[in-house]
C-alpha cells in the first residue's frame, strides 16, 4: 500500500462492491426499505445479496420519500410486498404512507405475524376491517397508527378487545370543528326559514332530493347568473343534512357496539339501519342534549378507555372529544406515558386536568405552542418528504442544525456541504417532483387562479354540468367569470366537509375528471369515502365519449376510493364483467346496482354479484335482455331483493314470427302451430320466474316487456308488497276490469299506454329519460349550428 | 519500537488508570505506531475488548487491516469524540460541526471514505461507521442502480439467475 504510485484520487480505486456485508447493511438501513428496493439493491451482485437480508427488513419504513407520491397504488404495494417477503416473516415494523390496500394488509397479516408496529400515514384505500384483522392476526402487535383517517369507534373498540396488551396508537388527524360548522349551518337554516317555509320540507324529503340535485343544478347552470345566491345557499344546506346524516350514524353505531362482536356484523347492521334512520330524520339534531352531545364527541375516547387499559402513548390529535373523555381516558389508561392532546380544541385545560396530566411523563396541552420534546410523539405528517426522500436521521439532524445556529456557527462550510448534498443526493429530484406533482395535481394551491393545464382540464366544457372552475364562479357573487380577480377567498382552504358537499353535487364523473386534480385540498377532499358511497356514473356526455377501459379505470377509482363503504354503483353503457368482479370483491356494502345500457356483461356476472353482496336491495339491468334463468338466481341468492328494473324498448317478437308464418304458408308449407299455453308460458316466463323468487319486492319496473296478463298476475300474486309497478309500453298486456281492480291497490301503476311522466312517482322515473344519448347529440347539433352561423354571421358584417 | 510509549504508559498507569488517560499504541499495516489516550482508543469496540481483557496492552496493538493514512484519520475522530465529553450546546455543536466538516471532507475522496468505512467497521466504532454509512447513503439516495454504479465504480456483475429474480418480484404485483 505504501507503494501506492502517484495517486489518482478522483478515481475510485476501491472496490465498493465488496463491503463487508454489516457495513453494506449499516448503508442500507440508513438508506430506507424504498432506496434499497429501488436503486441500491439492484446495484451488484454482492449488494443485491446484501438487500435480501431479514435482518434489514425487521423495520420496513415506506414514508417521506418521493416516490410514495409519483408511483402508483399498484408499484408500491408491490415494493412493500417484496420488502415483507424478505423479511422472511421477522419484520417488527413496518411503516407506510398513502399506498396501503387491504389486499395489502391481508398480505402482511399472512406473512408477518411478528408484527410489532404498523403504522400508516394517510392511507386511505384500506378497508378498516383489513387493519382490525391484521390486529388479531399479530399476536405481538403494540402499535398502530391510522393517522389522516378517521377510524370508527367500533374500529378501536375491535382492536382494543383483541389486543388488550396495545401500547401505542396513534390517530393524528387535522382539527376540524365540527359544531362551528353546524351552528353555522343552523344559524343558515333559520335565516332561510325567515323568507321561505318550503325549504323545511325539502330537507325531509332529503332522499328524493338527492337524485333530482343534479339536474337542479345542471339546469341552473344555464342562467347561472341568476340563480347564484340561491345556489350558493342551497349547497351549504346540503351541507348541513349530510352533517346530520353523519351525527346520527354516529350516535346509532355508539349505541350498537356495545353488544356487537363482530366487526363485520356491525357493518351491516349500520348499514341496515340507515334506512330507518333517513326515514326519522329530521329535527332530532335540534334538541339533541347536552349529555348526547358529549357522547358523541367522546365516542372514541370511551372505546379507548374501556378496551386499551394497556396503552402508554396515545396519540388521538385534532379528536373533537372534550374533558369528559380526556378523564375517561386517563381512568381507563392508568399507564400512560406519553399524552397529546393537541389540537383537542374542544377540551377546557383546567387545574383538575393540568394536575392529572402532570403525572405523565409527556403531556402535550392543547394550544401549547412549543412542541413536547419526546421522539415517540413526533408526526410524520401527510405529504411529507413529499419533494424527495428525507429519514429520520436527517429531521433529526436538522434539529441539531438549528441548535447550531442558534450556536453562531460560521456558515461557509456548512453552505458548501449542504449544496454539496443537495447535488448529490438528489440530482433530478427537481424536476422529478414537479412532473410529478403536476401529474397527480398536488400542490396546486398557488396555481389555483390559472389552472393547471392537465389533458383533463382540456375537455370541451360539458354540457350537463360544470367543471370545478365554473362552479367557482357560480359560487361566488362576482358576476365577472374571472376567478383570478378575485384573489380574498382561497378556495383552495374550503374545509374538506365544505368541498365534499359541494363534490356530491357534482357527480361522480365532474370529481374523476375535473374537481378534483384543481388543487391539493380538492384532491384530498375529493378522497373521502363519504363522497363515494353514492356513484353513479350516469348522464354524462363522457360516457358516451370515452373509451370503456377508460371508464372501467374511473370506476375502479371510484369504488377504491370508497373504501369499501359504496352503496349504491350505477353506470351506463361501459360495464364489463371484470369491473363487475372488481366491485365484488371490494364493495361488500352495496345495496344498490344499477346497470343502464350495459350491454357487455353476461347474466352471470351479475348474478355473481348479486350473490356476493348481502345487502342488495335494489338491481337495475335495463336495455339488456336478461334471461329468466337471471331473475331465478338473483331471486333466491337474494330473496329480500326490493326494487327490480329492467325497463326496455318495446319490440314486438310476434311480428316477425307471424309475418314468416305468413310466408311459409303462402308458399303452401306446413307450419307448426304453438299451443296457447306453449306461448304464454314462453312469454312470461321472466315474469313468473320473478313471481315464485322475489316476494320482497316493493318495486318492479318491466317496461317495454313482452309479458301478458298471466304473467301480470303472477306477479300481483308473488309479490304482495309491491307498492310501484312500471309496464309502459308492454304492449301484450290487455288491463280489464279485473287487472285495474288490483292495480288499485298498488300505489304508483304506470299502465302500459301511459307515457313515461305520467306517473309522478320518482322512483319509476328512469335513467336516461331525463338526459339521452339524442339529447346530447341534439345539444352538440344545436352548438355546432351556432356557431356556423356566427361565423355566418361574422362574415356577413365583413 | 513502541516500547518507549508502551513504558510511559505503564508507568503513568498506576495514577492515571482511574481517569482512563493511559496511553495505548496502535500500529498500523504499515508499522507506524500511534500513541492515544485511553478513552479514545476505547471509542473502537474491537480495542476496547482486548483492553478489557488486559492482553497486550504494553505491546500495542498492530492493526493489519488498517494503514497509516485512515489511522490518522481514525484516529482524529475518536480523539475527538473521546477526550471531549460534550455538555454544553456549544460543545455539542462544535462537536456535530467537526463531524461535518469531517464527512464533507471524505465525501469528496470516496476510495478514502471506503478505507475510512472499512476501518470504522474493522474496530467497531460506532458513531464513526454511523457518519460514514450516512455519507454513503445519502450518495446513494434518489439514484437509480445504473447512477449508483458509476457514482461508486461498481461493475454490472448480477448474474442472470438475480435478474430473473428481480424481475419476478417486479411482476408479483
Amino acid at each position: 500500500m505504501e507503494v501506492k504510485p502517484s495517486p489518482l484520487p478522483m478515481l475510485p480505486v476501491r472496490d465498493w462492491s465488496d463491503l463487508p456485508t454489516d457495513a453494506l447493511s449499516t448503508i442500507f438501513m440508513k438508506l430506507g426499505s424504498i432506496e434499497v428496493l429501488m436503486g441500491a439493491g439492484l446495484v451488484c451482485h454482492s449488494w443485491l445479496a446484501a438487500a435480501k437480508s431479514p435482518e434489514l427488513w425487521r423495520s420496513v419504513d415506506m414514508t417521506r420519500h418521493k416516490v410514495v407520491f409519483s408511483k402508483g397504488i399498484d408499484t408500491m404495494c408491490a415494493m412493500a410486498k417484496v420488502a415483507i417477503d424478505r423479511s422472511q416473516g421477522k419484520m417488527e415494523s413496518f411503516l407506510a404512507q398513502k399506498f396501503v390496500t387491504s389486499e395489502l394488509l391481508d398480505y402482511i397479516a399472512c406473512r408477518a405475524s411478528s408484527l410489532k408496529s404498523i403504522r400508516l400515514i394517510a392511507c386511505r384505500n384500506f378497508w378498516e376491517p383489513s387493519l382490525a384483522e391484521l390486529a388479531t392476526q399479530c399476536p405481538l402487535l403494540e402499535e398502530i397508527e391510522c393517522s389522516g383517517n378517521k377510524v370508527s369507534s367500533e374500529f378501536l373498540v375491535y382492536v382494543g378487545r383483541a389486543r388488550p396488551q396495545l401500547k401505542r396508537l396513534k390517530i393524528h388527524m387535522r382539527w376540524f370543528d365540527e359544531d362551528a360548522m353546524e351552528s353555522e349551518m343552523e344559524h343558515e337554516m333559520e335565516h332561510e326559514m325567515m323568507h321561505d317555509d318550503d325549504d323545511d320540507e325539502e330537507e325531509e324529503e332529503e332522499e328524493e332530493e338527492e337524485e333530482e340535485d343534479e339536474f337542479l343544478y345542471e339546469d341552473e347552470n344555464v342562467d347561472d347568473d341568476e340563480d347564484e345566491g340561491e345556489e350558493d345557499e342551497e349547497i351549504e344546506e346540503d351541507e348541513d343534512e349530510n352533517n346530520d346524516d353523519d351525527d346520527d350514524d354516529e350516535e346509532e353505531e355508539e349505541e350498537e357496539m356495545e353488544e356487537d362482536e363482530d366487526l363485520d356484523e356491525d357493518k351491516n347492521d349500520v348499514v341496515e339501519e340507515e334506512e330507518d334512520e333517513d326515514m326519522d330524520e329530521g329535527e332530532d339534531d335540534e334538541n339533541e342534549t347536552n349529555e348526547e352531545w358529549e357522547v358523541r364527541k367522546n365516542k372514541d375516547a370511551f372505546a379507548i378507555a374501556e378496551n386499551m387499559p394497556e396503552l402508554r402513548l396515545l396519540q388521538i390529535s385534532g379528536n373533537n372529544l372534550t374533558n369528559k373523555g380526556v378523564h375517561a381516558i386517563l381512568d381507563g389508561c392508568p399507564h400512560l406515558e406519553c399524552f397529546d392532546l393537541s389540537e383537542w380544541y374542544n377540551v377546557r385545560v383546567d387545574d383538575q386536568l393540568r394536575a392529572r396530566c402532570a403525572k405523565i411523563k409527556h403531556a402535550w396541552l392543547p394550544r401549547q405552542s412549543p412542541r413536547v420534546h419526546c421522539p415517540d410523539l413526533r408526526v410524520i405528517e401527510e405529504d411529507e418528504g413529499e419533494d424527495y426522500g428525507i429519514t429520520m436521521q436527517d429531521l433529526w439532524e436538522a434539529e441539531v442544525e438549528t441548535l447550531e445556529a442558534e450556536a453562531k456557527m460560521e456558515e461557509g462550510s456548512y453552505g458548501d456541504y449542504y449544496e454539496d448534498y443537495s447535488a448529490l443526493s438528489s440530482p433530478e429530484s427537481c424536476v422529478d417532483s414537479k412532473d410529478c406533482l403536476a401529474s397527480i395535481g398536488v400542490p396546486l394551491l398557488q396555481t389555483l387562479a390559472t389552472p393547471p393545464c392537465c389533458p383533463e382540464q382540456k375537455r370541451p366544457p360539458p354540457r350537463s354540468s360544470p367543471p370545478a372552475k365554473a362552479l367557482v364562479c357560480t359560487m361566488e357573487a362576482v358576476p365577472s367569470p374571472l376567478p383570478d380577480t378575485d384573489s380574498d377567498r382561497d378556495w383552495s382552504e374550503l374545509p374538506v366537509d365544505a368541498l365534499s358537499a359541494i363534490f356530491t353535487k357534482l357527480g361522480t364523473v365532474e370529481i374523476l375528471m375535473g374537481a378534483s386534480f384543481v388543487c391539493h385540498s380538492c384532491l384530498a377532499a375529493s378522497k373521502s369515502p363519504e363522497l363515494w358511497r353514492f356513484v353513479d356514473m350516469t348522464c354524462h356526455k363522457v360516457i358516451f365519449s370515452k373509451r370503456i377501459g377508460i371508464l372501467c379505470a374511473m370506476a375502479k377509482a371510484a369504488i377504491d376510493r370508497s373504501d369499501g363503504q359504496i352503496e349504491s354503483f350505477w353506470a351506463q353503457k361501459f360495464v364489463t364483467g371484470e369491473l363487475l368482479d372488481y366491485i365484488v370483491r371490494r364493495a361488500s356494502t352495496l345495496k344498490s346496482i344499477r346497470l343502464v345500457a350495459c350491454t357487455f356483461i353476461q347474466w352471470q356476472s351479475l348474478a355473481m354479484l348479486a350473490a356476493k353482496c348481502p345487502l342488495l336491495e335494489e338491481i337495475e339491468c335495463s336495455y339488456h335482455k336478461m334471461p329468466a334463468d337471471f331473475f331465478k338466481c338473483v331471486g333466491r341468492v337474494r330473496p329480500h331483493l326490493k326494487r327490480l328494473r329492467v325497463h326496455m324498448h318495446y319490440f314486438d317478437q310476434d311480428e316477425l314470427e307471424n309475418e314468416l308464418i305468413k310466408h311459409v304458408l303462402e308458399e303452401g308449407g306446413e307450419v307448426f302451430e304453438e299451443p296457447f299455453e306453449q306461448r304464454e308460458a314462453r312469454r312470461n316466463a321472466d315474469a313468473f320466474a320473478i313471481a315464485e323468487n322475489m316476494h320482497e319486492l316493493r318495486l318492479l319496473q318491466i317496461a317495454g316487456h313482452n309479458l301478458t296478463e298471466i304473467g301480470v298476475r303472477a306477479i300481483l300474486d308473488g309479490c304482495p308488497h309491491l307498492e310501484c309497478l312500471d309496464l309502459s309500453s308492454c304492449h301484450d298486456i290487455y288491463v280489464n276490469g279485473q287487472l285495474q281492480a288490483r292495480f288499485a291497490m298498488i300505489r304508483h301503476v304506470r299502465l302500459p299506454w301511459q307515457r313515461s311522466h305520467d306517473g309522478d312517482c320518482p322512483d319509476l322515473c328512469a335513467i336516461g329519460e331525463r338526459v339521452t344519448m339524442a339529447d346530447l347529440f341534439r345539444g352538440l347539433a344545436r352548438s355546432l349550428l351556432e356557431k356556423m352561423e356566427m361565423r355566418d354571421g361574422t362574415y356577413g358584417d365583413d | 519500537m513502541a516500547s518507549g510509549s508502551g513504558a510511559a504508559a505503564a508507568a503513568a498507569d498506576a495514577e492515571e488508570k482511574e481517569s482512563g488517560s493511559r496511553m495505548i499504541t496502535l500500529t498500523s499495516n504499515e508499522g507506524k505506531a500511534f500513541v492515544v489516550t485511553e478513552a479514545s482508543a476505547r471509542q473502537s469496540a474491537t480495542i476496547r475488548s482486548m483492553v478489557d481483557d488486559g492482553g497486550c496492552v504494553d505491546k500495542g496493538f498492530p492493526l493489519p487491516n488498517v494503514d497509516s493514512k485512515t489511522l490518522a484519520r481514525v484516529i482524529q475522530y475518536s480523539d475527538e469524540h473521546g477526550n471531549k465529553e460534550p455538555h454544553t450546546v456549544d460543545e455539542r455543536a462544535a462537536l456535530a460541526k467537526f463531524d461535518r466538516d469531517f464527512i464533507a471532507e471524505l465525501d469528496a475522496d470516496k476510495a478514502f471514505l471506503y478505507d475510512v468505512t472499512m476501518a470504522a467497521n474493522y474496530l467497531h466504532i460506532q458513531g464513526l461507521l454511523a457518519l460514514t454509512t450516512q455519507c454513503v447513503a445519502d450518495t446513494i439516495k434518489g439514484k437509480t442502480p445504473e447512477e449508483i454504479r458509476t457514482a461508486f465504480g461498481i461493475e454490472y456483475d448480477l448474474t442472470a439467475q438475480d435478474e430473473k429474480e428481480i424481475k419476478e418480484e417486479d411482476t408479483h404485483a
